[in-house]
């Protein structure tokens, strides 16, 4: 695994903005970057490969525990939420996709530092823009990234022509564009597609509706459920039939929480990290993650005997596995789940230890 | 490409619940294609006289005939919740479109003409997004 140098390409504003991926500077600040790559060996690439598989294996296996077990309290889930977790898991409703952040510098094996499993972001960086960087600068390299087909053959587990809503934060950019990113999957699998903001969804009285008013069968959010669940039109989860993607069972995995658990659950796993609710039960250097904690918001690393701020945030407490530098940016790997299979991955860097949204993402390939 | 090699006997799962996923059988990781049939174009329905957050109602009818008789036929839809037959029986009725109400006798009714429903249905909207709201002002 190393970080090169490239060319851009001459007009890659240009192409990006026709792709629909407008906010690749962002206040003036680069947040897509092609004058450097990542470059991996194909080991290293099936290593990721199967620890994503492996990690997402035991995540799977720790929701069943959870719901088995009833260990919601772990992960701060009152009993509404719990119960929502509990009929989508029954019920076996089917996700659609996550994307998991891993710690990888291509000798350790790679290690889970959280599972963005209900709204992850950078998609559409990860299965459009950098395929067609590489259709561009190098047609015969290779890439991990077969996201695109993925996403398309998982919206087929769906009946066939299938009305599926999309709700999202149409103002925010990056949300607006992962939303229309899936709906064009969607699309290409074959169903019909219905589009609003989040704020637009109605409540009739008996069913959630569109701006037709009619009722929705299934709906795509991307929009959070611990936000969902702290919102007026919260009371009617429970009764609604609607089908949501992603599906309520995802609050276990999303939840930072879960981190804990999988170490009390697998422990000494070569791809988890130890984890506690209690800074005490883990040795050296350790990060606070807030559970619900976004885009790196709260994150804080703690060095041994390290005295540490209150906070009224619910947190855990992760041992410290830095990220490899390279020339002084801290890259991190984003493994791309659909369905229950690793798919792709996109990598993002930052200069300091924590990936914020204002983290670059960088393009990749991999040789041999 | 080197002949893959393929371990002598069966292959155990380190347990009994996991499932074996072959790696790619294709020569290549990355998509053979990435086609955008509309990005960028998606029919994201705009804000209608409706409007956000607003409280909403509709009248509800014993029948078409009531129904029409204060709306267009084109304005009026059977009650049909999802997952039923679609079908008329016992118990369903009729309504005119949702038009805005504030619960204190205002409202903006397109109805021409008023015989009287049996009843109004209130429905509201902006009861998801205000945490949307306000963790983007933060950012």
């Amino acid at each position: 695994m190393r970080r090169q140098a490239c060319t851009p390409r001459v007009d890659w504003q240009a192409r990006l903005q026709a792709q629909g991926f407008d906010f690749h500077t962002i206040d003036g600040e680069p947040y897509w970057r092609e004058d450097i790559c990542y470059v991996f060996g194909a080991r290293e690439i099936d290593e990721i490969e199967a620890a994503t598989n492996e990690l997402h294996a035991l995540c799977m296996e720790a929701v069943d525990r959870v719901v088995r077990d009833g260990r919601y309290e772990d992960l701060g889930l009152d009993a509404r939420a719990a119960a929502l977790v509990e009929r989508s898991w029954w019920d076996r409703e089917p996700a659609l996709y996550g994307r998991m952040d891993l710690v990888y510098d291509g000798s350790a094996p790679p290690r889970l530092l959280e599972y963005n499993a209900d709204t992850p972001t950078a998609l559409f960086e990860a299965s459009v823009a950098q395929w067609y960087w590489l259709q561009d600068v190098a047609p015969e390299a290779d890439q991990f990234n077969a996201i695109h087909e993925a996403l398309v053959e998982r919206w087929r587990m769906l009946p066939p022509s299938s009305h599926v809503h999309f709700a999202a934060c149409y103002d925010s950019s990056e949300d607006a564009l992962t939303a229309d990113y899936l709906i064009d999957t969607c699309l290409q699998a074959g169903h019909r597609v219905t589009a609003l903001d989040v704020e637009q969804v109605g409540w009739s009285g008996r069913d959630f509706i569109d701006m037709d008013n009619r009722p929705i069968d299934r709906l795509f959010k991307l929009y959070p459920w611990e936000w969902m669940l702290a919102e007026p039109f919260a009371m009617h989860l429970q009764g609604s039939p609607l089908r949501w993607i992603e599906p309520a069972w995802k609050m276990v995995l999303s939840n930072k929480a879960v981190l804990p658990l999988l170490w009390e659950f697998f422990p000494g796993h070569p791809n988890l990290l130890p984890a506690s609710r209690r800074r005490g039960d883990l040795e050296g250097p350790v990060v606070r993650k807030p559970c619900w904690g976004r885009e790196g918001a709260g994150v804080i690393v703690l060095q041994q005997g390290e005295s540490e701020s209150a906070t009224s945030e619910r947190c855990i407490y992760q041992a410290f596995s830095p990220l490899p530098s390279y020339e002084g940016r801290h890259a991190l790997v984003g493994s791309w789940v659909v369905g229950d299979t690793a798919v792709g991955i996109g990598l993002r860097e930052d200069e300091g230890l924590i990936t914020r949204n204002t983290s670059c993402f960088v393009p990749h390939r991999f040789e041999g | 490409m080197g002949e893959l090699k393929k371990p002598d006997g069966p292959r155990m799962p380190r347990r009994p619940d996991a499932q074996f996923r072959p790696l790619r059988d294709q020569p290549q990781k990355k998509s053979n294609a990435v086609p955008l049939l509309m990005l960028g174009g998606a029919a994201l329905v705009g804000l209608t006289a409706l409007g956000r957050g607003h409280d909403v109602q509709r009248n509800r009818y014993g029948s078409l005939e009531e129904c029409v008789h204060d709306y267009s036929t084109g304005q009026c839809e059977l009650d049909n919740p999802v997952g039923s037959s679609g079908g008329g029986g016992v118990g369903m009725h009729y309504y005119g479109p949702w038009y805005r109400g504030d619960r204190g006798g205002g409202t903006s009714d397109p109805g021409p003409g008023r015989s009287g429903p049996h009843a109004v249905e209130f429905g509201t909207r902006g009861g998801f997004g205000s945490s949307g709201r306000v963790f983007a002002r933060a950012s």
